[in-house]
Formats: structure tokens, C-alpha cells, sequence
């Protein structure tokens, strides 16, 4: 466990949704840190370190949810993915819409993946492990010597 | 009464007749002493009898004579033969005379006589009727009198007449059937003069323009027409001047006496003299008022009653849009909770199963149940409102494909009850494939669903129909009580309880909905315990199917 853990950042309104995730991300075999934000304002904050994030750490990988209050996850999408400081970091769009317009929208706005939320339980944490599996196990992130194992 | 004799010819004859008569008398009465000495006179009465007897030929005329002394009458051949009796066997009386005419005529003609007895200077004239009923002769008498003035006899021509007198009845009778046409005819009618005034009218033009006859002579048909009417009708009566046409037709308004406007349907054409210049019009006149404002009121309810179609039918299908885009945000919307409940009761389960003892395991389970159910109603309401929504394109589409894919979709139920599947020759149609995949896999869905304890036999086929095909879905399940064939195709209309089976009451609404969709209807037909059909119509787009496609071999040969 000598290298630093992938960070997350989690962009998602709703704690229910937030604290699954981190149920599944905690029985990841990655090493991780779950950083958790309630819109896309505080996601852009976040970030950019300002206000009570500047001892915030850059993210490894973005989860983003869509609908949200005051900013929403396109609007995150497109300002993170025209900044030439954030636009590497690889954004996953996961929601539970799968409107056929949220999909192409999203991939318009360069998203690196879109994810649908499953309703089980189960199906959720599948989905969890298989983007830790992919993104954090088989893809290779920027600016990582090499994935932590 | 002259038409048929010259007039001329008549005077020579009268004036011949008289004074032959004055002659005759005088010499009868001085023949003897003045016979040598005025024998010129003679030979003068010689050439007048040739000239009277010529006169009389031409006329056909009979004369008589009747000498008021003796009463004697007095006729010549010709007479005899007009009053029909042979002059050898003529008595010479009045009696006689007046055995063949109308006792009434007689009665006349003698009144006459004395009339123009006692009038010095007066003819006699008139008419008798023969008793044969056929003939009518005309008398014509001159009072002979003497030198003191005193009438002595009368003397006068006879002719017959009867072809005049017959004419002119029948003219009268003619006149009189034109006048009553004219008169009482239901429509108006009416002459005019080329300039437009009215000539003559019949009593329905005054009652439709609510004129006198009198007054509506003083006006002309110019100022009794609408003025938006005035110039095509002006352009017509010019047409009809000019001959360039020989009549014509128009519905026009009038302006009735009363202010108001009175339809009229007007037909007219023109009388030419004989040298062709115009004489009068000749117009027909229907009040169709009554019509107009049938027709009008008629216009009206068709347009009050399109437009009301027109609302009705935006109002409908905005109220389907509105309840489409409703059942898909809340079905949408409620995704989110309902994911929360499902997770945390599974987290729930996964972590704490083993401290859930008795009732709380049963809560439990209901939680649980009651959360999936939920889940099914609104991944179905989430497919049926998006039925429609995204336009897709009509092309051929083979159903023994959407079949197979439908299948293959179901193949976890359809192992599971132990389905058995036959199907016929399917044919190609026109649709959406995505959509025919769907109908198909809701009606075997619900067939698997609605089971008996038998494992569930499909039967597919398809037979031509009209526009297309008639396919039929044939399962052995529990069957549908007749009451409820219709019913089944609403939205949530279910006919189980959740126990029992597993539904959510929208498939066969959706089947419903993509029939419609496609402009086919579907129906069913059942028999509770043995099964039920799922029939559908779906067309072609060939129109007619082709011979070949017949595939059910009840249909073939």
C-alpha cells in the first residue's frame, strides 16, 4: 500500500445515492478516497480549491450526476471538459436517467463514459465495481505512474 | 266577327243588295207605265244583278227578304241551303224559317228586327244558332220603308259563320288559360321593358316584392335589386340585348317593399319584335328566401360544428400529450425514490438478515415485494408513455422476425413455464419493427402470465384481411370471461389479483396502443378455462396480400 490512493471525486445531490457509493466503493479491492460534493458549484469549487476547498486534493476520476440543484452536471461537464487544467480528468456521467438525450448530450460535452444507475442493490454495486475495475484497474489515468493495485 | 269575309266585298254586296231593292220595289210598282219609256233602266238593273249575284258567289251568302205587310219570307237558294231546308219545299213563312234555329236566337233576331225597325237608319245584325248544334249563321237586314218612311219589309244577307264563330271561341279560351297561367301561377312572372320598367306583373311578383301591380309599374327592376347584385344582372340584360345569349339565370337579392332583402331565384329572356328589336323580357321569379336561410343556418352549423370538432380534437390530443409527458416524468421521477427504497431494503437485508426475527422478516419481505412490484409498474408505464413518442419509420417488416426477437426477449418465462410455440407462415407488413417486436412480446407475455396449470401451447398465424393481415395469438391459459374481452385492453385493467399473478395491467394497453398506432384494431376472443385469442390486424404494404402468401392451408385450395 505504498502508493497513494485514486481519488474520487462523487458530484451527487442526493446522500442516499452518495453514501451507496461508498459502500461500494468500500469493498474495493483500489485503494481510494471518496470526496463527495453536493452540486455542481461546489464540485467547480472543489476543483479550483477555493473557499473551504483549498486543501482540496485533485481528482483521479469524476462520478457526476446530471440533475442537480444550482449547477447541474452538464454544465459541470462542459466548463471542467473547455478547461485545459481539468479537461484530462476522465468524467463519468452516472444517473439514472437514460434518456436517449442525456446520453448524446453528455458525449457532445466529451463525458468519458455514461453510466446508468441500476434500482437493485446488487445491480448498483456491480456497476460500482466494474468502474473501478475498468477506470481504476485497466485504464490507464493521466498523470499516474502507474494504478494503484 | 269580320275576319273571315273582306269587308270590301260585303259593302259591294249591301250597297248592291239595297239598291236592288229599292229599284225592284219601285218598278213593281210603275213596271207597266214606264216599261217602254225607261227601258235604260232596265238594262242598268240587269248589270247590277250580275254584280250582286258575283258579290253574293264570292261571299257564299244567301239573301232574304221578309215583307212586313204580308209576312212572307222570301229567300234564295243559297239561303234556303244555310237554314238546311230544300227551297222547293220552304213555305215562305217566318215560322217556317225559324224551325231550325235556337229558340232563344229566334227570340233575339225578332227583338233585333224591331229594333231596327223602330231606329230609322239602323242595321240588323245578328246571330243564329242551328238547332244541329253545329252551324251559326249571321244576319245582316236593312229596313225597307217607303216613301212616307214607313217600313215596309226587311231585306238583308245571310252567311254562315260557324268556322269564325268557332275560332274565336277557341281564342278566347286560349287567352283566357294564358291569363289564368299568368295570373295564378306560383312563381311570379313578369314582362319588362328593355329599359327595365315593369310592364306586367302576376300577383306572386307583387307578394314577393310587396308591391301594388300599380305601384311596382311606376318603378322598374333596377331599383327594386340589391345593389351588389345590380351589375351582374345589368351585364346579363346586356348579354340579352345583344343576343349573345338567350336567356339567363341568377340567384339575386331584392329589396322588398318593407326595407328588407328578399332572395329570388330569377330567370329571364327576351321577346324580339318582328324586325328584331327588343321588346320586353319575359321574367320568372322564385322567392328563395327561405332556402337561403336554410342554407345559411346550414353553413353556419357546419362551420360552428367543424370548429368545435377542430377544439375538441387539440384539446383531446393535447390532453394526451400532457397525460403521455405525465405518465413519463412520474414514472421517471419516481425511479429515484423508489431506487433508494429497493437499495437500503436490500442493504438492509445484506447486512442485518441474521437480526431479523419473526415479524420483522415478514415486514420485510413485504417491503421488499412491494418495491419490485413497484419497479415492473414503472419500467411498464415508462414503456407505454414513450409509445409514440419517438417517431421511428414505417417500413416492411417480416413477422417471423419480430417473432423470433420477441421470443428471445421472453426466453427466461417462456423456459421456465415450459411454453411451447407453433407458428404458421408469417407475413411481411408495414410497420415499426421495434414496436411490432414489442406488440407481439406483450401478447405472448400476457399468455405466459395468464397460464393454467398446463404448460402454455401459442399458437401464431396469420390470414389475409382486407387491407392486409389478420394475425391471431391462440394460448391455452385461464381464459377471459366474456364481459371482460374489451376491458382487458385498458390501462391497469387487470383481471387478478398481484398474488396470483404477475402483472401490471399495461401490456395488452400497450398492444392496444400500437395496433391503433399502425391503424389496425385488435380484439379478443375467449373461453374461460380453455384459452383465449389475441387477434390484430396490421397492413400491408403490397395492399392485397399476394396469392402465395396464403399460408393457413384452410385457405388455400
Amino acid at each position: 500500500m505504498s502508493s497513494t490512493p485514486i481519488q474520487v471525486l462523487l458530484v451527487e445531490d442526493n446522500p442516499g445515492d452518495v453514501r451507496l457509493t461508498r459502500e461500494a466503493l468500500r469493498e474495493s479491492k483500489v485503494r481510494n478516497q471518496l470526496n463527495a460534493v453536493n452540486d455542481g458549484e461546489e464540485a467547480i469549487a472543489f476543483l479550483r480549491r477555493s473557499g473551504r476547498y483549498g486543501e482540496a486534493p485533485r481528482p483521479d476520476l469524476i462520478l457526476l450526476d446530471l440533475n442537480m440543484p444550482r449547477k447541474n452536471g452538464r454544465e459541470v461537464l462542459a466548463e471542467l471538459k473547455s478547461d485545459g487544467d481539468f479537461q484530462q480528468i476522465p468524467v463519468i456521467v452516472l444517473t439514472s436517467s437514460d434518456s436517449e438525450r442525456d446520453v448524446s448530450e453528455c458525449y457532445e460535452l466529451n463525458a468519458n463514459s455514461y453510466v446508468r444507475k441500476p434500482v437493485g442493490l446488487d445491480q448498483f454495486f456491480e456497476v460500482i465495481a466494474e468502474i473501478e475495475r475498468y477506470w481504476m484497474g485497466v485504464n490507464r489515468l493521466p498523470g499516474r505512474t502507474s494504478n494503484a493495485k | 266577327m269580320f275576319h273571315d269575309v273582306p269587308v270590301a266585298a260585303w259593302w259591294v254586296a249591301f250597297s248592291a243588295l239595297s239598291a236592288l231593292t229599292l229599284l225592284w220595289f219601285r218598278a213593281r210598282r210603275r213596271v207597266r207605265d214606264r216599261e217602254r219609256r225607261e227601258r235604260g233602266l232596265a238594262e242598268q238593273l240587269d248589270i247590277t244583278r250580275e254584280r250582286l249575284q258575283l258579290a253574293l258567289d264570292a261571299l257564299g251568302a244567301g239573301t232574304w227578304h221578309w215583307d212586313l205587310h204580308t209576312e212572307k219570307v222570301v229567300w234564295d237558294a243559297r239561303n234556303a241551303q244555310l237554314f238546311g231546308i230544300d227551297l222547293a219545299s220552304f213555305r215562305g213563312s217566318r215560322e217556317h224559317a225559324a224551325e231550325g234555329v235556337m229558340l232563344e236566337d229566334v227570340q233575339a233576331a225578332e227583338r233585333e228586327a224591331a229594333r231596327a225597325v223602330a231606329e230609322p237608319g239602323t242595321m240588323l245584325d245578328c246571330l243564329l244558332r242551328l238547332r244541329d248544334g253545329e252551324r251559326v249563321l249571321r244576319l245582316h237586314g236593312k229596313v225597307v220603308r217607303d216613301d212616307d218612311g214607313k217600313a215596309t219589309g226587311i231585306a238583308g244577307l245571310c252567311h254562315d259563320v260557324t268556322r269564325a264563330q268557332k275560332a274565336q271561341l277557341a281564342l278566347a279560351e286560349s287567352e283566357e288559360r294564358l291569363r289564368a297561367t299568368f295570373e295564378q301561377a306560383a312563381v311570379g312572372i313578369a314582362h319588362l321593358s328593355p329599359d327595365g320598367k315593369w310592364l306586367r306583373v302576376n300577383q306572386k311578383v307583387c307578394e314577393i316584392m310587396g308591391f301594388e301591380a300599380e305601384e311596382l309599374m311606376q318603378t322598374s327592376f333596377q331599383k327594386l335589386t340589391h345593389p351588389d347584385d345590380l351589375e351582374l344582372d345589368l351585364g346579363f340584360v346586356g348579354e340579352l340585348i345583344a343576343g349573345e345569349r338567350d336567356r339567363y339565370q341568377m340567384e339575386k337579392r331584392y329589396i322588398h317593399k318593407g326595407g328588407y332583402i328578399v332572395w329570388g331565384s330569377l330567370s329571364v329572356s327576351l321577346v324580339r319584335a318582328i324586325d328584331g328589336t327588343p321588346k320586353y323580357f319575359i321574367s320568372v321569379i322564385e322567392d328563395i328566401s327561405e332556402r337561403k336561410l336554410l342554407e345559411a343556418e346550414l353553413r353556419e352549423a357546419k362551420s360552428e360544428l367543424e370548429q368545435r370538432v377542430l377544439e375538441r380534437t387539440a384539446e383531446l390530443s393535447r390532453s394526451n400529450d400532457d397525460l403521455a409527458q405525465f405518465a413519463y416524468v412520474a414514472s421517471h421521477d419516481l425511479q429515484e425514490p423508489l431506487r433508494m427504497v429497493t437499495s437500503y431494503l436490500e442493504l438492509l437485508e445484506r447486512r442485518y438478515t441474521e437480526r431479523f426475527e419473526g415479524e420483522a422478516r415478514e415486514f420485510m419481505d413485504y417491503a421488499v415485494d412491494g418495491a419490485r412490484r413497484m419497479k415492473l409498474l414503472i419500467d411498464d408505464l415508462l414503456e407505454y408513455s414513450r409509445l409514440g413518442t419517438r417517431p421511428e419509420p414505417h417500413g416492411d417488416v417480416d413477422l417471423n422476425d419480430a417473432l423470433d426477437e420477441a421470443c428471445a426477449n421472453l426466453a427466461i418465462g417462456m423456459r421456465e413455464s415450459g411454453a411451447r410455440l407453433e407458428v404458421g407462415d408469417l407475413p411481411t407488413v408495414t410497420g415499426q419493427r421495434s414496436r411490432l417486436v414489442s406488440l407481439l412480446q406483450n401478447i405472448l407475455d400476457n399468455s405466459i402470465k395468464y397460464r393454467s396449470d398446463e404448460p402454455p401451447h401459442l399458437r401464431v398465424s396469420a390470414e389475409p384481411d382486407e387491407k392486409g393481415w389478420r394475425v391471431h395469438i391462440q394460448d391455452n391459459g385461464i381464459g377471459v370471461e366474456e364481459g371482460h374481452t374489451t376491458r382487458i385492453f385498458e390501462v391497469f385493467q387487470r383481471l387478478h389479483r398481484d398474488a396470483e399473478i404477475n402483472g401490471t395491467g399495461i401490456g395488452l394497453a400497450s398492444a392496444k396502443k400500437i395496433v391503433e398506432a399502425h391503424g389496425g384494431r385488435i380484439w379478443m376472443s375467449s373461453e374461460p378455462g380453455a384459452g383465449s385469442t389475441v387477434s390484430f390486424t396490421l397492413m400491408s404494404n403490397a395492399g392485397k396480400p399476394s396469392h402465395e402468401q396464403h399460408t393457413d392451408p384452410s385457405l388455400v385450395g
